[in-house]
């Protein structure tokens, strides 16, 4: 059959769609499917194997990847895997195409990476509502990557903070998925609350925009004076985030992020700032935050102090149980201290590569975090 | 197309085409040219009882004629893989001579171009 060779190597669809690449050796499943594609405003790309999809992918980046399983060179099951070991700046959703016979397959294409399933031959309904499902999942990785740029933009000014971000968002997502099989917090943590402050962790500290630079960058010790400028970031950022929140009420991410930013710094016994708030008046999101924080500042090297060891910084979080911390989330930390500590050691090797790879021009090959064999020697710290 | 026979529907094909008569009419050729390789390579596969070829050369015809709306090739084609699959040998012959069938059907019903096609 030849086709392929009367097939534009890219479609453009009639608006400017999102990009499709659909991955398939049989020549008529690509036509009628790109004709759905194209008739439905994607950008439309094609190929006949694995292998060719991911040399086109080098400059075509789709959003969307529909694939058949049972193809020559690489099949549909290896070529999510390699998308999903590519290093991207952003998600690709995979939807496999299989027959109902082929479920061992569509287990390993799942365990592989893909996102979805589609029975062949395609119904136009399904396919409408599979890609409309990956759009919405789409969608909601733009926002996250949103958030967190615009926490990236604010600590941009603040100087040596490193992975300082990553970080945190791991250690409160750790600290809220430990407080979540406790009974005591059945009612109150759940999976949606470990997303959200996975999300939302990262923009503690977006009020630092407003602190003027005599008083942020100084690498000294801050006056009483510009500690009090200092401790204005958590009203700005508190205030900006809380307008948005007003004008969104139903964007549940957003009165999180306020509470976070305006009251990480209360302390458990009412000496924070910038309400002196006592107990649980201090939302769990700050609470948590303020654990997360905390215990990596100590563990950071900064330009006015060397690096805590985690054991050092653990004795300093034990010792505030019940004065700076809340009780349960030093307990909670505890319990997850090897996973404290893998976490900063993954984040620390992946930034140190990514130094590597911009200075000698070289791709990245990282593994994902998790992949690092536990546990790690206590002197690595 | 001339299709009389119910070897392929041809109202169906159209809907999956969404209503694209050209777009009917470049696979109609492109799936008659491709029956008779596809034909060959199968007989090859039997004749050697090269039963995984078999199987696999039946999975693709049957997924080409299912999107094609060829639904009798197709189910032929599922009983040529399921018994190479299963490698029941003795019943290949059977199911060949059935899937030969359905593929002359196909190859008669796709050979003459239809001037309105719907």
């Amino acid at each position: 059959m030849t086709l392929t060779t009367e097939i534009p190597s890219v479609t453009e669809a009639k608006s400017n769609g999102l990009k499709v690449m659909i991955v398939d050796d049989d020549p008529i499943a690509l036509e009628i499917l790109s004709n759905f594609l194209r008739e439905s405003g994607y950008t439309v790309e094609l190929a006949m194997n694995g292998k060719e999809a991911l040399e086109k992918m080098r400059y075509f980046s789709p959003r969307i990847v529909i694939s058949d399983v049972d193809m020559p060179e690489i099949n549909g099951v290896e070529l999510c895997r390699a998308i999903r070991n590519r290093p991207s700046i952003q998600y690709t959703y995979l939807i496999l195409l299989t027959s109902h016979s082929d479920t061992k397959s569509l287990i390993l294409g799942l365990d592989a990476g893909a996102d979805d399933y589609l029975s062949k031959p395609f119904r136009h309904e399904e396919l409408r509502l599979r890609l409309e499902g990956g759009r919405r999942l789409l969608s909601l990785e733009g926002r996250d990557m949103m958030i967190f740029s615009l926490a990236k933009l604010a600590e941009s000014r603040d100087s040596d903070t490193g992975t300082h971000l990553e970080r945190i968002r791991e250690y409160s997502k750790i600290l809220a998925t430990e407080l979540m099989t406790w009974p005591k917090f059945e009612n109150v943590v759940d999976a949606q609350f470990v997303e959200l402050i996975y999300l939302t962790s990262p923009l503690h500290d977006v009020g630092k925009v407003g602190i003027p630079d005599n008083v942020l960058l100084k690498p000294g010790k801050l006056t009483p004076e510009e500690f009090e400028v200092m401790k204005r970031h958590t009203l700005i950022g508190g205030e900006t985030l809380g307008a948005s929140a007003q004008a969104h009420p139903e964007a549940s991410f957003l009165k999180m992020a306020m509470d976070i930013a305006l009251k990480h710094h209360e302390r458990w016994d009412g000496t924070g700032y910038p309400f002196q708030l006592k107990g649980e008046e201090i939302p769990l999101s700050a609470r948590i935050v303020a654990v997360a924080d905390v215990y990596d500042a100590l563990t950071t090297k900064r330009v006015y102090k060397p690096a805590f060891t985690h054991e050092a910084a653990a004795e300093i979080l034990y010792k505030s149980r019940g004065s700076h911390f809340d009780p349960d989330l030093v307990d909670a930390f505890s319990n997850v201290e090897t996973q404290m500590r893998r976490i900063r050691f993954e984040l620390d090797v992946q930034m140190h590569a990514n130094e590597e790879s911009i200075k000698t021009n070289t791709p990245l090959s990282v593994p994902e975090l998790g992949t690092y064999p536990a546990p790690v020697p206590s002197n690595a710290f | 197309m001339s299709i009389t026979s119910p070897s392929i529907d041809k109202v169906k094909l159209l809907e999956r085409c969404l209503g694209n008569s050209a777009l009917v009419e470049k696979l109609r050729i492109a799936f008659l040219s491709s029956l008779p390789s596809e034909r060959h390579l199968l007989q090859d596969a039997i004749e050697i009882c090269d039963l995984s070829s078999v199987a696999r050369i039946a999975h693709k015809l049957r997924g080409t004629a299912s999107n094609m709306c060829a639904i009798p090739l197709s189910e032929a084609a599922h009983q040529v893989e399921r018994v190479a699959r299963n490698n029941e040998i003795d019943l290949i012959a059977e199911r060949w001579w059935d899937l030969n069938q359905q593929i002359e059907k196909s190859i008669d019903a796709l050979s003459v171009r239809d001037s309105n096609p719907l």
